[in-house]
């Protein structure tokens, strides 16, 4: 590099285990280790993965030059894969509790709110239809009298039957009593 | 399984950093000269990788007495990595498998939300107000009808 002249610089993370651990091999600034790291790394990379990476089973007979290649390109993968791992532990825990917050908003709608108005909706049906039975049989005209309802557009919940959540302490009152049966 | 044996510096400890499952997620970065380098980020990471365990490998080979030595202790910390590597990457495998499978299920659970707070609710709120209407109407029919049935 000429003089006056500045490098272009990338910030690159890694787990700060590593870090720390590639610091203690040696008295350099984090300048320095910067340096030393992208020069040795291209030059690893350059040098290709070795064919022993894909092998199974130990590493026999490999000298220490092999054996160091194999070692760092095995570890440097590995801490890849880690990286990767300890960084979305924190994603897996988010999406785990989002998934519980709409599993509980559903639940709640499906048990708390929907049952009452469907049960009510089918009672009026139901009230309707009975009206204007009595109507007919009185000589009126239901068609006549406000407020038809064309049914083809509506929600059809004439068989709706409100779904039953068993709580914990009704699953055991249920076993105590099966066994109790059994028994 | 063969036994692993406590490794030296500059690996001594290393299996605690191995352990993916209670290492710290802390990270830290590192300011490297771009020349050279990937442009993509993992790639990138695999590049310092590279560089950081060159460093480290070279520090393990200096500070043993021979080269029988020095070839014994690479493939003792070799014989760590591979052991703790099986496990990383099926840990890693179902991590994403499982968080994908969560990503879809909120995705799905939220559509079906939307669907019954934004229309059904509303729908059934508003054919209620109608059934009600009706009702009173038809009542007011049938009492009428009923008035002139009356003897």
């Amino acid at each position: 590099m000429k003089w006056g002249e500045r490098d272009e610089r990338v910030q690159v993370e890694l787990l700060e285990v590593d870090l720390e651990r590639a610091a203690r091999a040696g008295p350099l600034d984090s300048w320095a280790l910067g340096n030393e790291l992208a020069r040795r790394g291209r030059l690893v990379a350059a040098g290709g993965r070795p064919e022993e990476l894909d092998a199974v089973g130990p590493a026999a007979g490999l000298g220490v030059a092999e054996l160091r290649r194999l070692l760092i390109w095995t570890a440097a993968l590995s801490s890849v894969h880690r990286f990767a791992y300890v960084t979305t532990r924190g994603t897996a825990a988010r999406a785990a509790e989002a998934e519980r917050r709409a599993y509980e908003e559903k639940l709640s709608l499906d048990r708390d709110r929907l049952p009452d108005l469907k049960e009510q909706a089918r009672d009026l049906r139901a009230e309707i239809r009975r009206l204007e039975v009595e109507l007919r049989r009185r000589g009126g005209d239901p068609e006549r009298v406000g407020g038809a309802i064309d049914w083809d557009r509506t929600l059809a919940v004439d068989d709706y039957e409100p779904p039953r959540y068993e709580s914990n302490e009704d699953r055991r009152a249920r076993a105590v009593d099966f066994f109790r049966r059994i028994g | 399984m063969p036994e692993l044996t406590p490794l030296r510096e500059p690996f001594d400890g290393f299996d605690d950093d191995l352990a993916f499952e209670r290492v710290s997620d802390r990270t830290a970065t590192i300011s490297v000269p771009a020349p050279g380098l990937p442009e993509d980020e993992a790639s990138r990471r695999l590049v310092v990788y590279l560089g950081l365990f060159d460093r480290l490998t070279e520090a393990l080979v200096d500070a043993a007495p021979e080269e029988d030595e020095a070839a014994a202790r690479l493939a003792e910390v070799l014989r760590h990595v591979q052991a703790a590597d099986g496990p990383l990457r099926f840990a890693l495998h179902e991590e994403r498998d499982a968080t994908d499978r969560r990503e879809l299920m909120t995705r799905m659970r939220g559509k079906e939300i939307a669907l019954t707070r934004d229309w059904m609710i509303p729908k059934l709120h508003e054919e209620i107000q109608r059934y009600v209407a009706r009702v009173a109407a038809l009542r007011e029919a049938v009492a009428d009808a009923r008035e002139r049935d009356a003897p």
